[in-house]
């Protein structure tokens, strides 16, 4: 599905990114329409967290060079001021990491910490009605919980519905079930294809178990030694990785 | 040699008490009875918050068992464990030699000709042993894990959830490496993880582990063919969904 001006939701052109002299990436093409999850594999090393990095311009210039187009909803990242991607980052792109012990404060309640990501974004919500969207049911223990009480698999959902505080069109996620058991990963990679149905949110699922992007992605982009080298249906791609 | 099994647990229990008056202590580990023979695998499976770290740990040493008897019928240093993400706990200012020789440092035992060896064990040529850990490449990292573990010359390893973040071309290199290692030095292995597709290729034998009880344990093509309590179903049924060909 194609935005109302036409554009793919994501589209990036002639990306590369160095560091010290040293190219992690380069010339990535690519582009993500609305509604989609494109899947990013590669092995390890191969430039997967730095592509993420940079599409959410979070990579630091000095040290590290970025050049090329991310356009994003008719703007170029890439020509933006710091202060119009500190409105833009959050709001537009949300990204999800690995490990939620590492992304949640450990000594504030959920409900507080949903409540700043609403905050930053001058948002009145319902904190509850957020950990709905992300698949909790009994909303009420997870608000009083500290990080630590709940399971991994709570606390993940914790990070989606903190991500989807303002309806962001694109969600980035770098290994978001990597810290889960299998029957977790399922049930969240459900979640995923759900929020993509419900509420037509994008995502980038980065991740190296084929299985994992198999069961969640609608396209597979492969990256191998910083370069795109494939895109394509889940199975096709995959099936040559191994 | 003797034809003892190299490790019987019998009734193993672990608990927590708890820092705060009137509240009920934490069983970590209930009943456990385990057997494991020389050059053999068994993998423990279960989610997380099952007891398996823990159950590692009390084998190690790391812990004292509340109740109940580990006998391990090997050498001093017999059991080494590899604890999740090695390759990421290498000291970057050590070279691959100063890495591989500290636990011998550490036991004050015999270094020479043996950091050589083991790394050969592992596969690194002998030139490695001047390079420092942060020139290797992340499977490379992962090797030198495991010959600091080697050096010590144990005969049961125990891998706590190691290869959980492996891209599968590292871990199909990690395990052919182990399974050739196991034969030539009749190493036993303990494989813990949450995932089920991760220890299937490699171990005999596989026990599932929940709030801190065996629940089901058996060979590995009978476990995965009809597992019967409803913990292992979910795992097997994850893992199948999981595998891209959509059998186990």
């Amino acid at each position: 599905m194609v935005s109302m001006s036409g554009r793919p939701l994501l589209d990036v052109r002639d990306l590369s990114v160095d560091l010290a002299g040293r190219r992690l990436l380069s010339g990535i093409s690519f582009h993500l329409e609305s509604r989609m999850i494109l899947g990013l594999c590669g092995n390890s090393g191969s430039g997967k967290t730095t592509l993420a990095l940079a599409l959410s311009k979070l990579l630091p210039s000095p040290p590290y060079k970025v050049h090329g187009e991310v356009w994003f909803a008719g703007h170029d990242l890439c020509k933006m001021r710091e202060r119009e991607l500190e409105v833009r980052r959050g709001a537009r792109i949300a990204c999800i990491f690995q490990d939620p012990l590492l992304s949640l404060n450990p000594v504030l309640r959920v409900r507080t910490q949903i409540k700043e990501a609403l905050r930053a974004h001058n948002l009145r919500r319902d904190p509850g009605e957020l950990l709905a969207l992300a698949g909790l049911d009994c909303p009420d223990r997870i608000l009083g919980a500290y990080p630590h009480q709940l399971s991994g698999g709570e606390r993940q959902r914790v990070t989606i519905a903190q991500a989807l505080a303002c309806d962001p069109p694109l969600i980035i996620a770098d290994e978001p079930f990597t810290a889960l058991d299998a029957p977790r990963v399922v049930e969240l990679a459900g979640l995923f294809r759900d929020l993509r149905d419900r509420l037509n949110t994008s995502f980038l699922l980065i991740s190296h178990s084929p299985g994992v992007l198999a069961i969640t992605a609608d396209e597979v982009v492969r990256v191998h030694e910083g370069q795109i080298v494939d895109r394509g249906a889940p199975r096709e791609i995959l099936r040559h990785v191994r | 040699m003797s034809d003892r099994p190299l490790l019987v647990v019998r009734n193993l229990c672990k608990s927590y008490r708890s820092r705060w008056r009137g509240s009920a202590a934490k069983v970590a580990l209930r009943d456990i009875d385990l057997t494991l023979e020389r050059g053999a695998t068994l993998g423990i499976v279960g989610p997380s918050g099952s007891g398996k770290s823990t159950l590692a740990r009390c084998l190690a040493g790391f812990e004292q068992p509340t109740s109940g008897e580990i006998r391990f019928d090997g050498r001093a240093f017999g059991i080494q464990m590899i604890l999740q993400q090695p390759a990421a706990s290498l000291n970057p200012r050590f070279t691959a030699r100063e890495i591989v020789e500290e636990p011998l440092v550490i036991q004050r035992l015999e270094r020479a000709g043996k950091a050589a060896r083991t790394l050969d064990l592992v596969g690194l040529p002998a030139t490695a042993l001047e390079r420092h850990a942060h020139q290797f490449s992340g499977g490379e990292r992962q090797r030198l894990a495991i010959a600091r573990a080697l050096v010590l010359e144990p005969e049961l390893l125990i891998f706590d959830e190691s290869f959980a973040g492996l891209d599968p071309a590292l871990q199909e290199q990690i395990g052919g490496m182990l399974r050739d290692l196991q034969q030539r030095l009749r190493l036993a292995y303990m494989l813990i993880s949450h995932d089920l597709g991760l220890v299937q290729d490699m171990a005999q034998e596989i026990a599932i582990l929940q709030n801190g009880s065996i629940v089901e344990r058996g060979p590995t093509r009978d476990l995965l063919a009809a597992p019967e309590h409803p913990v292992t179903r979910e795992l097997v049924g994850a893992a199948r969904v999981l595998s891209l060909d959509g059998a186990v």
